[in-house]
């Protein structure tokens, strides 16, 4: 049940993350172009970094991102809950 | 004071039924617990927001409903907790070695048939036909299992003796035991992952009335 727990804690952990990514991707090569995709695999967005310059530079609040954070954060939270006995 | 012992156990053993098995075995508890929770809210939900379900299809009442399921999805638990405990893993596999042509050919023939039991139901659409195909996967193996067992069960009756006995078929039945409880974890978790990312995805949609500019913006 455990191993269970696991595996849907890190599902969730890992799409989320890979979904953050994807969203990280999109906004580097549509600023920057292709020069922006390769350095969106070099860099790391940050925490609120990313999402600070995503807000002032489109003017919108990137909610998707912190969605999917969140997603991820109780993902972390089962998978963690699920390891605690073992 | 020994009586009293006595009953006292009797009390606790009967108290603990439900908990024991649930904690033994666990794997299927949740499986099933899953497909009724998926089955009754997804009904629910389809059923409150005026979309076609099953209810219709079968000229049941809501109130039926409610009562009908978790019985039904109870009892399904407790025939497959029953079964279950008639098999340790070791035991199984002992049967499985046994009954090599009776395995081979259930299991060709469950192969063969499943494609048209999924054909002929009505999956929907994403997710959601993910998760109804594991169900009918799910539930005609547990019924071929059934079959498997009776057939074991006359052909014991008749033959005595293992007529049978193949390494490359004892090969396969350990590489089965030692690959099939990961990879069903796997498959099971990876769907209630899904299904949870949609429904908090949903949730926080909801409550922070996210309408997609920042995506539309990409």
């Amino acid at each position: 049940m455990r191993s269970i727990g696991k595996i849907i804690g890190y599902i969730l952990w890992i799409g989320a993350g890979l979904l953050m990514f994807v969203f990280w991707l999109s906004a580097m090569s549509n600023w920057l172009g292709f020069f922006g995709t390769i350095l969106a695999f070099v860099l790391s967005p940050g925490l609120v970094i990313f999402p600070i310059i995503f807000w002032v530079v489109e003017g919108i609040f990137p909610t998707f991102y912190f969605l999917v954070l969140g997603i991820g954060i109780i993902g972390l939270i089962i998978a963690g809950l699920s390891s605690k006995d073992n | 004071m020994e009586q009293e012992i006595i009953q006292t156990e009797k009390v606790e053993s009967k108290e603990n039924f439900f908990l024991k098995r649930i904690q033994k075995y666990q794997v299927l508890t949740f499986t099933l617990s899953f497909l009724f929770l998926y089955r009754f809210i997804g009904t629910l939900v389809f059923y409150f927001a005026e979309k076609e379900t099953f209810i219709e299809n079968y000229g049941l009442s809501i109130g039926v409903f409610l009562i009908i399921i978790p019985v039904v999805y109870f009892l399904q638990w407790l025939i497959v907790i029953w079964v279950a405990s008639k098999y340790t893993q070791e035991s199984l596999k002992e049967k499985f070695y046994r009954h090599p042509i009776a395995t081979i050919i259930l299991f060709i023939l469950y192969l063969t048939d499943l494609p048209y039991r999924l054909s002929g139901s009505d999956l929907g659409i994403g997710l959601f036909k993910m998760i109804n195909a594991f169900e009918i996967i799910i539930y005609y193996a547990s019924i071929s299992f059934l079959w498997w067992m009776l057939i074991c069960w006359i052909s014991k009756k008749i033959w005595r003796k293992q007529k049978f006995e193949w390494p490359w078929y004892k090969k396969i039945v350990d590489k089965f035991f030692i690959f099939l409880p990961p990879i069903y974890k796997f498959i099971l978790g990876l769907m209630v992952a899904l299904l949870i990312f949609l429904l908090l995805f949903v949730l926080f949609v909801g409550v922070f009335h996210y309408s997609g500019n920042d995506i539309q913006k990409l």
